[in-house]
């Protein structure tokens, strides 16, 4: 029964080649470009964690503060041993641990100086850190040795050093004293994007050298889930767990660790407070330009929207007065009212989705040669895209919803002017002419 | 000429017969022109209005008409700093020269000197504070004033500076849980000493016999071990601070005034003041204060708001210990007056004072600003106080210098951008000081310098002795750290800035980074920028003009962005509308076919049955495009006398330039919509009009329906 349906609203479609070829058409371009737009947000958002979860967060991150005074913050992680024990305990998703110093110094060469956010890394514990980052020159084995950086591609030019070449840290502690180090360049990587431009890595031990700090500090401990997806539930639960067991831990605070320092200074504490943060919390600087794509989109698709449901609207409104006579008849002859309704929003409907499905297709073919192709983002655009070369991720599921929604909402705007022929009396009906 | 005329009228004439003939088409195709040509006033008039507000302020408050750097830089200019830190930009040795080159450009209004930078200022610290009072009480008793009522201040504050040595004592205490104990340590069993000696007996007994050497015991060893507050940074522009004032009117004193002519100082941006000086639990307070009464919203179910009445009331250690006993217990009388309790512990007032909800929050607001407040230091420094800025110079060391603090600063429509709202405002010569500049004779010394020392570089202590004068060390003679921020509150001796002897007479000359060029008509920008870089050739000097969008970086690249986006939106919706307009007129014409065949039949040419479908969907477009327009600028108008969109967030507040966007109809944004809206109009026709004159009257007349 529903083949011969089918049939007959495919024969119908097929009568009126060139009007359902620009409303499918249409249709078409919507879907393809809400996919592409999607596409981009979820390219964005990918190339983001990607980039930040191999240079400055885990998924979960248990990092802290240790005050001195109470005025006076270190972004510490004081007996990290016994911290990351318990988190081993407390985290069965857990993949693995990555544990991090954190500092910040201005790098002072010859012919440049720049300011720069240090990651102390034990390499020789971290595999995934080899596989995401590549050498452009150097070793990554080189940098278990003291003194030692691994620098980006745009921080060698800009501090005019290559490997080999030394130059001076500089890091302001709160006591107005800068501690120097002098480091020696091992590595060169190639730039991971837009938070490679200003974070470097040392050996852990370089970033506790500089601050004067004991073996048992670091900065933080970068949890990797198995699951990304899971990292705020694992968090707020660990939260709870490392509280339960005695550990003093700060509220939730979707921010980036640097920008709580202002905070934890002024509150009336001293001594350690560990902070579990997600890795969207530390990116949270950078996610309102995820939420503006996302709702730039999610105007952009309502809009157009509205002109495709006035647009199919429209056109059943033409094809039920040229058909009328044959509702008539079909009506005359039997067919119930909700057949005739049934076969109208049919039609609506297999036109949506030979639309959206060629929209869809179109979508991804547009994804795939953009993919290829390697277009250079522009710097300009680069700090708002973070991406280098526009990469536009698709996926299934997501490409099929938006299909989905689309389909379904131009077949919700054929109900209206289907009910219409649905109630024409099969006498008017046969009557009309024209 | 008159057949055509004739004709025309004749076609205009079937064209609004037929679009009343045919209501339901021309309602479909007539409501999508309308909806394009509301969306396209409104949002380009939204644009424009954004476009135009933070072009003028960006212009009148920072960036003049044009900018100008040296060609040869490293990184192209970025006023708002860069992800990189500050651009690395050539300087111009000789500010003149640069100045008279470009003077000569015709329609050039004025040349500003310019050097902007990245500098480290520290809030300063809550036991220098209660020093420096005690110091004010033993000069009052040393001149003779003394009093019962000066006496009771004495005692007050000698035993606020005492409680507060024992307070560090404890808290140093804590260091040794983080810091590797085999470093520093004879340094830090000094420290441990000079604490121990501070929080005796016999060291306050002995202030009374030898205040003077006491005080400076106090200012010199124990005030460096008060580890408050984190030094910040401080963004700056350094420039001669009268021609400052005339090339930019968007600049507002808030507080205080310009340094007069000749005076160094700095004037310290106001939304620095408040984000990153003032006393965080009122910051908090004033964030929901703004965010209640302006924004509308509830401290009940606000998550962030619920964090910012928690984070108010953790932070209430600053405030009991800004205050001496005196103060701390009219504090608490004040208190347990306004809030109507018996309550006589200042600790637990001030929780149950930021105890804040909906309900009470306006109330607790004004008993904080009305009692509280009058007794407390809200910001760091005062109007009037000098500050220690901290520059790292372009040889990377750090350079200090002490400004007095002449007021606060804002530019307006940018007070509440995080980017450009910050920025602080400093004479030249201090810029200049910090920066570092070095002739090639000090150049030549410290090569030597190193080559001396060998492979290693010099220490920090080292570079400034050498290269300064030894003038750090002479103004602090004991301090552990040299690089230890002043006592904020010290008299204005410091506030002068150190070497005023580095002040040539004339500020053009010398080192400057860029300059603003203010033009008298600001269409000419294009123009004077080709002939500012053609003078600068002429003269030898290697200049680079940009646009303020250009020099705005990071932020002039957002506009260029959002503008981009809003046209590309606009242009994917006229895509679609035109593909479905396109649509509804081609089966509006298919159910014409009988009439046009007839019409061809008898006599009517292809040309003529064209003209007429075109006629009638551009009929359609003007109408319909028009009436949009109109509902557009009505739209329009509503926002205004609504009183404008607010700025929802801070962020918005800098893209609108003031608390609420006004848009503005131009004339352009008006002629362009009705521009694309004819445009569509006409391509959307004239496929139907094609296949119109397809129609051969034999298929007319065959036609059933």
């Amino acid at each position: 029964m529903l083949a011969t349906d089918l049939l007959i609203s495919a024969r119908n479609l097929a009568r009126h080649t060139r009007r359902n070829l620009f409303l499918g058409g249409a249709i078409a371009l919507v879907t393809a470009l809400l996919v592409l737009l999607g596409g981009l947000t979820a390219g964005i958002r990918e190339a983001m964690l990607d980039s930040a979860t191999t240079i400055m967060t885990g998924h979960v991150n248990v990092g802290g503060f240790y005050k001195i005074t109470s005025g006076m913050a270190g972004a510490l992680v004081t007996r990290y041993p016994e911290v990351l024990a318990d988190v081993r305990r407390h985290v069965p998703e857990l993949s693995f641990v990555a544990v991090r110093g954190r500092g910040y110094a201005k790098a002072v060469a010859d012919t440049g100086s720049m300011n720069l956010v240090l990651a102390g890394i034990d390499v020789a514990a971290e595999p995934r850190f080899r596989e995401v980052v590549q050498l452009q020159a150097g070793s990554l084995d080189a940098l278990r040795e003291p003194g030692t950086i691994l620098l980006f591609e745009d921080q060698a030019k800009r501090l005019g050093v290559g490997v080999g070449d030394a130059f001076t840290l500089s890091a302001p502690t709160a006591r107005g004293v800068n501690n120097t180090a002098d480091v020696r360049v091992v590595a060169v990587a190639k730039s991971v994007g837009l938070l490679s431009s200003f974070h470097a890595f040392v050996p852990a031990g370089e970033i506790r050298r500089l601050y004067q700090l004991r073996a048992d500090n670091t900065g933080a401990l970068h949890l990797f889930l198995r699951n990304p997806a899971q990292a705020a539930r694992v968090a707020a639960r660990l939260r709870d767990d490392l509280a339960h067991d005695g550990w003093k831990v700060m509220d939730a605070d979707p921010q980036p660790y640097w920008q709580k320092f202002q905070r934890v200074n002024s509150e009336d504490w001293t001594g350690q407070r560990l902070d579990v943060t997600t890795w969207e919390d530390e990116l949270s600087f950078l996610t309102w330009i995820l939420s503006a794509l996302q709702g730039l989109t999610g105007l952009l698709a309502t809009v157009l929207m509205v002109i495709v449901v006035v647009g199919i609207m429209n056109t059943l409104w033409i094809a039920i007065r040229e058909r009328t006579r044959e509702i008539g008849t079909l009506r005359a002859i039997g067919m119930q009212r909700r057949k005739v309704l049934w076969l109208f929003v049919l039609e609506a409907a297999l036109l949506a989705v030979l639309g959206t499905a060629a929209g869809a297709l179109l979508g991804w073919g547009v994804a795939a040669a953009v993919n290829r192709v390697h277009v250079a983002v522009p710097t300009a655009v680069q700090f708002f895209l973070m991406q280098r070369h526009l990469t536009l991720s698709l996926h299934g599921l997501t490409v099929l919803r938006d299909a989905g929604g689309i389909a379904l909402v131009t077949t919700l705007a054929a109900f209206y002017p289907a009910r219409r022929a649905a109630r024409l009396e099969p006498v008017t009906a046969m009557h009309h002419i024209g | 000429m008159r057949g055509g005329l004739a004709a025309l009228r004749m076609l205009l004439q079937i064209a609004f017969r037929d679009l009343f003939a045919s209501r339901v088409k021309t309602l479909i195709v007539g409501g999508i022109i309308l909806f394009g040509a509301v969306l396209v006033v409104v949002g380009s008039s939204l644009v424009d209005t954004v476009d135009a507000g933070m072009r003028a302020s960006i212009q009148g408050s920072l960036a003049g008409h044009v900018q100008v750097y040296d060609a040869r830089s490293r990184d192209p200019l970025a006023l708002y700093g860069s992800m990189m830190g500050d651009p690395d930009l050539t300087p111009f040795p000789d500010f003149a020269r640069v100045k008279a080159a470009i003077a000569t450009v015709p329609g050039v209004r004025q040349v500003v000197p310019m050097g902007l930078g990245t500098a480290l200022v520290s809030p300063g610290n809550l036991f220098d504070v209660a020093v420096a009072r005690l110091r004010a009480d033993v000069r009052a008793r040393a001149a003779g004033r003394g009093g019962p009522e000066l006496e009771a201040r004495y005692q007050a504050h000698q035993a606020h500076v005492r409680r507060m040595a024992t307070l560090l004592r404890d808290d140093l205490l804590q260091a040794t849980a983080i810091l590797d104990a085999s470093r520093e340590s004879a340094e830090r069993a000094r420290n441990a000493e000079d604490l121990a000696r501070a929080t005796s007996s016999g060291f306050w007994e002995e202030l009374d016999r030898h205040p003077l050497s006491s005080l400076e015991f106090l200012e010199n060893r124990i005030a460096p071990l008060a580890l408050e507050g984190t030094l910040i940074v401080i963004r700056y522009v350094g420039t001669d601070l009268e021609q400052f004032r005339k090339a930019f009117d968007r600049m507002e004193i808030v507080e205080g005034r310009l340094p007069p002519p000749g005076e160094r100082g700095l004037l310290v941006g106001k939304l620095y003041a408040e984000e990153y000086l003032k006393l965080r639990a009122a910051r908090r307070l004033d964030q929901l204060q703004e965010a209640i009464t302006l924004h509308h919203r509830k401290i009940a179910g606000d998550e962030e708001l619920a964090r910012w009445v928690k984070e108010a009331g953790g932070q209430t250690r600053e405030l009991l210990m800004q205050l001496d006993p005196l103060q701390a217990a009219e504090a608490a009388r004040r208190l347990g007056r306004a809030l109507g309790t018996g309550e006589d512990d200042l600790g637990k007032l001030l929780a149950q004072l930021f105890a804040l909800d909906d309900r009470n929050f306006s109330a607790r607001y004004r008993i904080f600003y009305d009692e509280l407040a009058p007794l407390l230091q809200l910001y760091p420094f005062k109007v009037g106080d000098a500050v220690t800025v901290q520059g790292a110079a372009r040889s990377g060391y750090m350079k200090s210098v002490n400004l007095k603090v002449w007021g606060l600063v804002q530019f307006k429509g940018l007070e509440k951008s995080g980017f450009a709202g910050v920025m602080s405002v400093m004479d030249l010569a201090s810029f200049r000081e910090l920066y570092g500049w070095l002739g090639p004779k000090e150049l030549a010394e410290i090569r030597g310098l190193k080559a001396a020392a060998g492979a290693k570089e010099l220490s920090r202590e080292e570079a400034e002795a050498t290269l300064f004068g030894g003038e750090t060390s002479k103004e602090h003679p004991e301090a552990g750290a040299p690089g230890h921020p002043l006592p904020l509150s010290r008299e204005a001796r410091e506030g002068q800035g150190g070497g005023a002897d580095l002040a040539p007479s004339d500020p053009d000359q010398g080192v400057a980074l860029n300059a603003a060029v203010i033009l008298d008509d600001p269409r000419r920008i294009p123009a004077a920028m080709r002939q500012i870089e053609a003078a600068g050739t002429r003269a030898g000097l290697h200049l680079k003009a940009v646009t303020w969008q250009e020099a705005a970086g990071m932020v002039g690249q957002f506009v260029t962005l959002a503008r981009l986006v809003l046209y590309v939106a606009v242009l994917i919706i006229f895509a679609v509308a035109l593909v479905i307009i396109n649509n509804a007129l081609v089966m509006a014409t298919l159910q014409r076919v009988t009439e046009i065949g007839t019409m061809r039949a008898i006599g009517a040419q292809r040309r003529f049955i064209w003209a007429m479908v075109l006629v009638e969907s551009v009929a359609v477009g003007v109408a319909f495009g028009l009436a949009g327009s109109a509902l557009g600028a009505g739209v329009v108008w509503l926002i205004r006398a609504a009183g404008g969109i607010p700025a929802g967030s801070d962020r918005m507040y800098f893209f609108f330039s003031g608390p609420s966007l006004l848009p503005r109809l131009g004339a352009g944004s008006l002629a362009i919509s009705l521009g694309i809206v004819l445009l569509v109009s006409v391509v959307s026709g004239l496929y139907p009009a094609l296949i119109a004159t397809r129609v051969t009257p034999l298929e007319a007349m065959r036609s059933e329906d």
